[in-house]
């Protein structure tokens, strides 16, 4: 399931943030940055945090959350993982 | 749901030219006072957000939409009317900040907001014939310079005094596709095309005038930066069509903000105009401004306009 999750995230990036399908296609493809270093720009983490927390049901408190807790696939699922989504199962 | 700010002016010399109100004043007081709104409702003045960290913060435009009616023209706005302007501010969690707007002769105003309740004063379709305003704010903090501006949450103030902005509107996502696509949509289809022609236009950004209290170059005057391309067209297409656009009055507005410029740089501004077969008095003018040290687009405004 974890890795079902990770796919969903990946196909939001690729069809709703226009990241390039072969920036997933690397070994390291979780780790890679995906907002610092200008991959995506302010307003795609403000959209994928709503897209997290309609698809997932959780609630992400940007007063808690920092913006580069969103920096890589590996963080982000961690992050749903904290917060109560269901991503072990 | 949260009750419409009204606020009120009277219009004076400073906010008008020869032929009545002017758009880039009107967009400096406009947003004034949606910038009071917002500190109104946070409890704090603008300038006093920080970041947990402590770097400042500021509530900066990066989509504004304005839209006058055949009932309220722009011209039809003269010294000494009393105006009204209605606000509905909402926001997405800590970070966005949205203002829906309507304005007109106070009377008029102060009728809308009596018979509709909350924020219907400016559903879909117009609940009323009033001009309106959209100007939405990201809360951004600077980082080294003008250039590279970082979306941040201010600490310790709530956001439980706005009506919450749905995630999906499609605000949050205008900035992406101008971006992409290089417009807005105004000029997408028929009766429009590009036949008046295209040119370009530098401006090196004069800091003493352009720059706000933040030291930011300052929303409105991007939209004098683009009367400045719009007049270098008209010379380019001919001095007689030059004199009637000279009586070219603002309709409909949308610029969006990607960016800033430094105060030592200068702006490289493309402009098309755009003609419309069926009406013959509109114009469409398309201005994409691009940062002149890296090429990097910062904005695209499109504009419909009438000659008067």
């Amino acid at each position: 399931m974890g890795k079902k999750i990770e796919g969903q995230i990946i196909e939001y990036f690729k069809n709703d943030l226009d990241v390039a399908a072969d920036y997933f296609s690397a070994p390291d493809y979780s780790d890679r940055v995906l907002f610092t270093n200008g991959l995506v720009d302010s307003f795609g983490v403000l959209r994928l945090i709503a897209f997290l927390e309609e698809t997932f049901g959780v609630t992400i408190d940007t007063n808690e959350q920092e913006l580069k807790d969103f920096d890589t696939l590996n963080k982000i699922v961690a992050l749903l993982a904290a917060r109560g989504a269901k991503v072990g199962e | 749901m949260t009750m419409p700010v009204k606020k009120t002016l009277k219009i004076g010399l400073p906010i008008t030219n020869r032929y009545g109100i002017a758009e880039h004043l009107l967009f400096m007081f406009a947003g004034q006072f949606q910038w009071d709104i917002i500190a109104e409702k946070l409890g704090s003045p603008l300038s006093g957000l920080r970041t947990k960290t402590g770097d400042e913060i500021y509530a900066t435009f990066f989509s504004v939409e304005l839209e006058f009616t055949e009932k309220f023209p722009r011209s039809g706005f003269r010294l000494d009317d009393t105006l009204g302007f209605l606000y509905d501010i909402s926001a997405y969690k800590n970070l966005i900040i949205d203002g829906k707007m309507v304005f007109g002769p106070l009377a008029d105003v102060e009728n809308l907001e009596a018979s509709h309740p909350g924020s219907q004063f400016y559903d879909e379709p117009l609940a009323s014939d009033l001009p309106r305003m959209r100007m939405s704010n990201i809360l951004i903090t600077p980082r080294m310079g003008n250039e590279n501006l970082k979306i941040a949450p201010p600490a310790g103030v709530s956001f439980d005094a706005f009506s919450k902005l749905d995630p999906k509107d499609r605000i949050l996502s205008i900035s992406g596709y101008v971006e992409k696509n290089k417009k807005i949509g105004y000029f997408d289809a028929p009766p429009w095309n590009a036949e008046f022609g295209a040119g370009s236009y530098e401006y090196r950004i004069f800091p003493e005038r352009d720059t706000n209290g933040a030291g930011l170059v300052y929303f409105a005057n991007y939209i004098a930066f683009i009367h400045y391309a719009e007049a270098a067209l008209h010379e380019k297409i001919g001095a007689a069509f030059s004199r009637k656009f000279e009586r070219l009055e603002i309709q409909k507005r949308h610029i969006v903000y990607m960016g800033n410029v430094s105060c030592d740089d200068s702006l490289e501004i493309g402009t098309e105009c755009f003609r419309n077969a069926s009406r013959g008095d509109l114009v469409g003018l398309r201005h994409l401004l691009r940062r002149k040290y890296d090429g990097k687009l910062i904005a695209v405004s499109e504009s419909i306009k009438a000659f008067v």
